[in-house]
């Protein structure tokens, strides 16, 4: 089992504006990627839908590319 | 997320994030964003941490209806102020926000009063990431090289010494 990446770097709230990190967890399309292919616990999944969400809002980062 | 309520005075934590037109001037961007941390003063507000609005290009194309014509923008300028708030008040700064003409497009959220916002740090953080794969491999290597032990065997000589102890003793 991969270990969940913000609990082990103990990050406990996913900042929206934290782009380069959120930028990890997205697919070539700009997509949010499923919780098998992260390997984050489900509490930080939640949190990092909701962060990318909020930042695609902001024009940090795209809905859609390519 | 994790939004913490201080239930005596109904306080809680705020963060405005917000993108200003990039036809302002550069110069006047800070004063824009002084007039949004004034307005968080006046009502009851205490500002926690802010950022310098920033010119930056968007991930896609906004747009803004101003007078009667929709207007695209493909650029602003993006800053944001964390803030403590009555949660009766929060309506005010809404609604001034929404009326502002030089404000694009703003998000207001509640947060935490930690730090929340990595930043540079964020970005060591996600090569980290990039490069974990090839990280666990070397874990592995030295957990296969364990040949210090085997390197520095006891001698023969030594060996028939502790046999010969073991036989005097068993006698």
């Amino acid at each position: 089992m991969k270990e969940c990446y913000f609990t082990k770097n103990n990050i406990n709230h996913i900042d929206y504006k934290d782009t380069e990190i959120l930028k990890k967890f997205l697919n070539p399309h700009s997509r949010i990627l499923n919780r098998k292919k992260t390997g984050v616990c489900a509490k930080s999944q939640r949190q990092l839908a909701t962060a990318v969400k909020r930042a695609r809002f902001m024009g940090l980062l795209p809905y859609v590319s390519r | 997320m994790n939004a913490e309520i201080n239930t005596k005075d109904g306080v809680r934590v705020y963060e405005i994030g917000y993108l200003f037109l990039p036809s302002i001037p550069e110069e006047k961007v800070g004063a824009e964003a002084a007039l949004i941390e004034e307005l968080v003063e006046k009502n009851k507000g205490e500002i926690i941490a802010r950022e310098e609005p920033k010119k930056s290009v968007l991930a896609y194309q906004m747009i803004k209806k101003i007078g009667s014509t929709n207007h695209r923008f493909k650029e602003g300028y993006f800053g944001w102020v964390k803030f403590e708030m009555p949660q009766a008040d929060v309506n005010v700064i809404k609604e001034s926000l929404d009326i502002n003409p030089s404000v694009l497009r703003y998000l207001l959220i509640t947060t935490i009063k930690e730090d929340t916002y990595l930043g540079e740090s964020a970005k060591a953080l996600a090569k980290e990431l990039a490069g974990e794969g090839e990280e666990t491999t070397v874990v592995e290597e030295v957990k296969v090289i364990p040949p210090e032990v085997i390197v520095n065997p006891a001698s023969v000589e030594e060996i028939d010494k502790s046999i010969d102890e073991m036989v005097t003793k068993g006698e």
